[in-house]
């Protein structure tokens, strides 16, 4: 077991033991080390202004994604790379992301402006041509107020345009490579006296761990628990961080399940269901900005068993299965059965999720997924909805539609599904399908809007589904 | 002052695009500021913020948090000097410093959710954090109100016994939330509108929205044991942030030296003090430097938001689209304590126009909430959203193009505003004209669910006071010191006007912007001045170098002074000619180095104008606007750099396309704000927003020698209402209400 950090910052090695391993990575970098070019500016994810690169193992080099340094405990960052914004110059030059920032005026204040620069730089790093649309979804996790974006993009192009370094250029990734892979086979353990957290590489530590101690927060992206930290709405004294538990890796499709590891980033998760299911795909890729979505995982979408969570009216309307290992052995519950209430699941007490295996809708279903909010971007949802029909001879032989955002978990619409069975898929169909909804929710108003705005969603969204079928038929 | 005439068209450095001075060093991180500071000895404060957005604060007992380990010092407004009905001019107008302390910390009462109670300093701001659950506050807790209809109602919670409703220079006799009442008149209104063919009145509404700045605020603070104070902070004015700190702890304004560190945006936001004195107040308590940095929900719990508004505009018009007369009734929140944005709103409601008679009622309310603080053009924007969605009315009513209708209304050289002055030179019909003949504007906009919009906007850009000095090195290179913070790229525009006047490159300025004991006193960044007032000191800086360099090229030629001139960066006479460079290499033989200064004053606005077109596309089934296209046009007066006046134009056009659609503080039946948070309120990222056009107009400002017009507030004061007619134009309703959220355009979309 060993019992110290050991992690890269700008290519030099760091270790670290005690109470700076619960610390955020950006309070490290910043009064730690004193790299302040990372600024902490909502300390929740929203803003990027703490964007850092982190580089993990990827077959025989590393691979570099943007993450925010706000919402990522030390921990989390065993055995990976992390380059700041000072780490991208190389001698006594700038960067071609930096070049073209000054060159473009893409800074006003400066204070957005590294969180920009490491941005474009990781864009670049995985993207050798983006186009305008790259650029623009690719800056969604990054705020400035000063600019309206207009030079930023600029930089971009220019940036895009011009032969720059790899960041395997600048930082090489053999000498880092050996001992990240010796410390991904090690497990890990620390305690300050007050806090202590276990990373374990195996699903059966890790269960041994949360038996002993069943108040374990658990910990895979910290998107949420980072930001709930910050905000001073929960203070854990136990850990139990699930990014190197091999058990929870990977993601296989055999043509007709795709199954993932609940520790999948939704990145990972774009990238295979992107030509299999575009439609999950494109909710997907307005999940979050970048930063979050290299994070985020899906088993932490689905264990936090919010009603808005981004992923679930998908994984409803394909009845997905969870896979939940505890002590007593690994057993599987369908997605619809999985919520109790708001936010209480049917996780009993030391089980995890494992494994979720999402059944690939084949080409007779119809399935279309619905995300309002009010930006475009890294929003919460006012409203979500998933809605899958087999129709054939002009019949609807099976519907399943799943709502958010309407009731204290993502429900299921059976009545309305009931009635939608055996109809004829036409206009009027729809339309009363809607109103047969409408009738089978009562959802609350908040400041994501009213409840009278979510029902009419709710009655809009047949219509729309029955108006895209008919476009794309046409 | 100097004359335009005077000087040469053809620049050689005005107009064109150099790299920013500070480039290098905000895109490696390098820059420095007021968070990433560090001193030895430095300890960490933290405030302690109402949880009731309304309540007397019966008792505060900190006895516990001070004998936490590692916290070195606890405060409240207990400490601090009594400064009943104290006023002081700040340099943007008289404060109460009453209500300014009582801002910093409670006095007594808590006025809204996050208002200051009391602090603490320990050695890591995560003991500080603890520290504050051990200070025990008794409140009790009185009704609240947050909308400022509700607020001005007779049974409504009074927020304070000591206001009184000052209107036309009277002090009304009982207590009241409306602070003031302004009044102007021009002509005989009733006459006016009973001869009107048509008449349009409409009433508007929109929430408080905040600045947004990324940077949240930061002060740091030494005490030193000889009574001197140091403050570090992210500041608009280090002058005004040395003034207010003085005041509030009654010390000898010489007694404070305020160092500005770079500031990460503050689009007014940033003028009004409220970390500083209380960090000043823990290190003396301490005796060690005291940081204090807010968190994002600090920001926007406790720092000034914009004002939410009611507004009333009646406007009549001919037949033939001439203006007979307006009346304008705004009522603005100013917040827990008075002096809101209330006056330009009211100054500014009209003044896009030629009125021949006009009314224009205003009112500053108190509610709780965070004491308003300017925003970008303050309190323009909300008066342009409703006069603009009223003229667009009237000129599809009377069935006149909207450009030839605000043509035939436009305020010009000669027009009286309602409020009084006179405008000199303006360029507002050619924004009109520019936008006439914008490609945006002749490309037909196709597509269902489409519409387009256009509204103009004015706002006056300030003068006021402004320091420079420089020192000629001896490489021909000259190093500029100047007050004003620069937020937006002010350290190069204001170089580029030194190296014009003497004739050198940009880059051969090196500019610095220093603190408050090293440069002459200079007023705020704020009011779109920097480019133009430090800029004219810049320019009478150059002016002051290039006299004495004539006089040593004079000793040099052994000649009389008057015989030599200074044109193009070159010395010459007759028959003689020297470089500035190589001047600058002798100027030890005569008689030692040569350093500039000025301080200038100007007097009135600058006057600037601007109109922007947009087309949007509203989502039938979610009432989501999708902005399509965007272009805005804005008199610049001379763009001395034309990428910075482009960015000014497109950030701001980019705030007014977020307060237009989704920005808002939502509030809850308590008072109590519910979206303090980034993922609660929501900013544009690059994915809602377009690529903004801008276009650029050029009429030279007659008081300044480069003909500058400040640019920076104009861009904000049009989108709301350019969005609202295009969202019209698409849709058929009128949204009267801002934001228009997808649940509110939806809502009116069902009607």
């Amino acid at each position: 077991m060993r019992e110290q950090l050991v992690f890269f910052v700008n290519g030099r090695r760091h270790t670290v033991v005690g109470g700076d391993c619960f610390l955020s990575l950006s309070e490290f970098l910043r009064e730690r080390l004193r790299l302040t070019g990372t600024k902490v500016v909502c300390a929740e994810g929203d803003c990027g202004s703490c964007s850092v690169l982190v580089g993990r193992p990827d077959g025989d080099k590393l691979a570099y994604r943007t993450f925010d340094s706000c919402i990522q405990l030390l921990f989390q960052l065993d055995g990976a790379h992390v380059v700041t914004v000072e780490g991208l110059r190389h001698g006594d030059e700038l960067s071609r992301v930096q070049a073209a920032m000054v060159e473009q005026h893409g800074s006003q204040c400066g204070y957005c402006t590294p969180g920009f620069v490491v941005a474009m730089t990781g864009l670049l790093e995985n993207c050798a041509r983006p186009d305008e649309n790259d650029w623009r979804c690719g800056l969604t996790g990054n705020l400035c107020r000063c600019t309206g974006y207009v030079p930023i993009l600029a930089a971009g192009r220019q940036a895009a345009g011009q032969p720059g370094t790899s960041l395997e250029a600048l930082y090489p990734s053999g000498p880092m490579l050996d001992e990240m892979r010796r410390l991904r086979g090690e497990s890990l353990a620390m305690s300050d006296g007050r806090r202590q957290f276990a990373s374990p590489i195996t699903l059966a530590e890790a269960i041994d761990f949360l038996a002993e101690h069943p108040q374990a927060k658990l910990v895979a992206g910290a998107t949420d628990v980072g930001v709930q930290i910050n905000k001073r709405m929960i203070a854990p004294e136990v850990f139990l961080d699930l990014n190197r538990v091999a058990e929870l890796e990977g993601i296989d499709d055999d043509g007709q399940t795709i199954t993932c590891g609940a520790r999948a980033s939704w990145a990972a998760l774009h990238a295979a269901c992107a030509d299999r299911v575009p439609e999950f795909a494109a909710i997907v890729s307005i999940f979050g900005s970048p930063q979050i979505r290299h994070a985020g995982t899906i088993g932490g979408n689905i264990v936090n068993a919010s009603p808005i969570a981004d992923s679930l009216p998908f994984l409803f309307v394909t009845e997905s299965e969870l896979e939940l290992a505890g002590p007593q052995g690994t057993r599987t519950v369908n997605v619809t059965d999985f919520y109790h209430g708001y936010r209480q699941t049917d996780l009993r007490p030391g089980e995890l999720l494992t494994r979720v295996r999402i059944p690939v809708p084949d080409r007779g279903q119809h399935l279309a997924l619905y995300k309002v909010s009010r930006r475009r971007d890294l929003d919460i949802a006012t409203f979500t909805a998933g809605v899958l029909l087999h129709v054939a001879a002009g019949k609807i032989v099976e519907a399943r539609v799943a709502l958010g955002a309407v009731a204290p978990t993502v429900v299921r619409a059976r009545r309305t599904e009931a009635f939608l069975r055996g109809k004829p898929f036409d206009e009027a169909t729809m339309q009363a399908a809607g109103e047969q909804a409408a009738a089978e929710i009562s959802p609350i108003s908040d400041v994501r809007g009213g409840a009278d705005f979510r029902l009419q969603l709710t009655r809009n969204v047949f219509l729309r589904f029955f108006h895209e079928r008919m476009q794309a038929a046409a | 002052m100097a004359q335009a005439e005077s000087h040469p068209r053809k620049y050689k450095v005005i107009g064109t695009r150099p790299v920013r001075h500070d480039g290098a060093d905000k895109v490696t991180g390098r820059a420095i500021y007021g968070a990433d500071l560090r001193l030895n000895g430095m300890v960490h404060g933290k405030i302690l913020r109402s949880p009731h957005a309304h309540a007397v604060i019966k008792s505060i007992d900190t006895s516990a948090a001070a004998k936490l380990p590692g916290v070195v010092a606890v405060t409240t407004s207990a400490d601090f000097p009594d400064l009943q009905d104290k006023i002081a001019d700040l340099g943007e107008g008289a404060v109460n410093l009453a209500h300014l302390g009582a801002n910093v910390l409670a006095h007594g009462k808590a006025l809204y959710k996050g208002h200051a109670v009391a602090a603490v300093a320990a050695t890591s701001p995560h003991v500080a954090q603890e520290a504050l659950s051990l200070i025990k506050v008794e409140y009790e807790p009185l009704p609240a109100v947050t909308w400022v209809l509700d607020a001005m109602k007779d049974d409504a919670p009074l927020l304070h016994d000591d206001v009184y409703t000052k209107s036309m220079g009277k002090k009304a006799d009982k207590p009241s939330n409306i602070a003031a009442h302004i009044h102007f008149e021009k002509g005989d209104v009733e006459d006016a509108f009973a001869g009107s063919d048509l008449v349009v009145e409409r009433e508007f509404k929109t929430a408080s929205v905040h600045q947004g700045y990324i940077e949240p605020h930061v002060s740091t603070a030494l005490w030193n044991q000889d009574g001197h104070l140091t403050i570090w902070t992210s500041t608009q004015g280090s002058f005004t942030a040395r003034q207010q700190t003085a005041e509030l702890l009654q010390v000898p304004i010489s007694q404070v030296t305020v160092v500005p560190c770079e500031i990460g945006g503050g689009f007014g936001g940033k003028i009004a003090v409220y970390l500083e004195p209380v960090a000043a107040m823990l290190s003396r308590k301490c005796g060690r430097p005291v940081k204090m940095v807010m968190s994002r929900d600090e920001v926007f719990e406790a720092t000034g938001p914009t004002p939410g508004s009611s507004m009333r505009v009646k406007i009549g018009a001919t037949k033939d689209g001439k203006l007979t007369a307006g009346e304008a009734w705004l009522a603005y929140d100013a917040g827990a304590f008075p002096g809101g944005v209330i006056g330009p709103g009211c100054m500014c409601v009209f003044s896009c126009y030629e009125f021949p008679a006009a009314r224009v009622d205003g009112y500053d309310v108190l509610d709780n909430k965070p004491k308003t603080q300017a925003y970008r053009a303050p309190g323009a924007t909300q008066a342009a959203f409703a006069c603009e969605s009223v003229i667009d009315e009237l000129a599809e009513k009377l069935g006149i193009d909207p450009i030839e209708f605000r043509l035939k209304n436009a305020a010009k050289e000669g027009t009286r505003r309602v409020d009084g002055p006179v405008y000199p030179r303006v360029g507002f019909i050619e924004t009109l004209e520019a936008a006439k003949a914008s490609d945006h504007w002749k490309s037909p906009l196709e597509g269902k669910n489409r519409g387009r919009g256009i509204a103009s906007g004015y706002w006056f850009n300030i003068g006021l006071k402004s320091s420079a000095a420089a020192n000629v090195n001896p490489d021909g290179t000259v190093s500029l010191l100047e007050g004003s913070t620069d937020i937006g790229g002010t350290r190069t525009s204001v170089a580029m006007q030194l190296a014009e006047t003497l004739g050198i490159t940009a880059e051969a300025v090196h500019p610095k912007v220093v603190d408050t004991d090293s440069v002459g006193y200079t007023d705020v960044t704020g009011g779109s001045r920097v480019t133009f007032a430090t800029g004219l000191a810049a320019y009478e800086v150059g002016r002051d170098i290039l006299r004495q360099m004539c006089e040593r090229a004079a000793i040099l030629w052994e000649c009389d002074a008057a015989e030599v001139e200074s044109v193009d960066g070159e010395f010459k006479t007759k028959d003689k000619r020297m470089t500035f460079a190589e001047l600058a290499g002798k100027l030890s033989q005569t008689g030692g180095p040569v350093v500039g200064r000025a301080t200038v004053n100007p007097e009135g606005p600058t006057n600037g104008f601007g109109t922007h077109i947009v087309d949007v596309e509203v989502d039938p089934d979610t009432a989501k606007v999708t902005v399509l296209r965007y272009t805005a046009i804005q008199d610049a007066g001379k763009a001395i750099h034309p990428s910075y006046v482009e960015g000014q134009m497109q950030g701001g056009a980019v705030q007014g396309i977020g307060w237009a659609l989704n920005e808002e503080y939502v509030f809850d039946g308590e008072g109590r704000m519910a979206n303090a948070s980034y993922l609660d309120y929501r900013m544009p990222t690059a994915l809602d927003v377009p690529h903004i056009d801008t276009i650029i107009v050029e009429v030279p400002n007659p008081a300044h020698p480069y003909g500058v017009r400040g640019v920076g507030e104009t861009p904000i004061v049009p989108p709301p209402a350019a969005m609202a007619v295009a969202v019209y134009h698409a849709t058929g309703v009128r949204m009267q209400e801002l934001p228009m959220s997808p649940p509110k355009l939806w809502a009116a979309m069902q009607k």
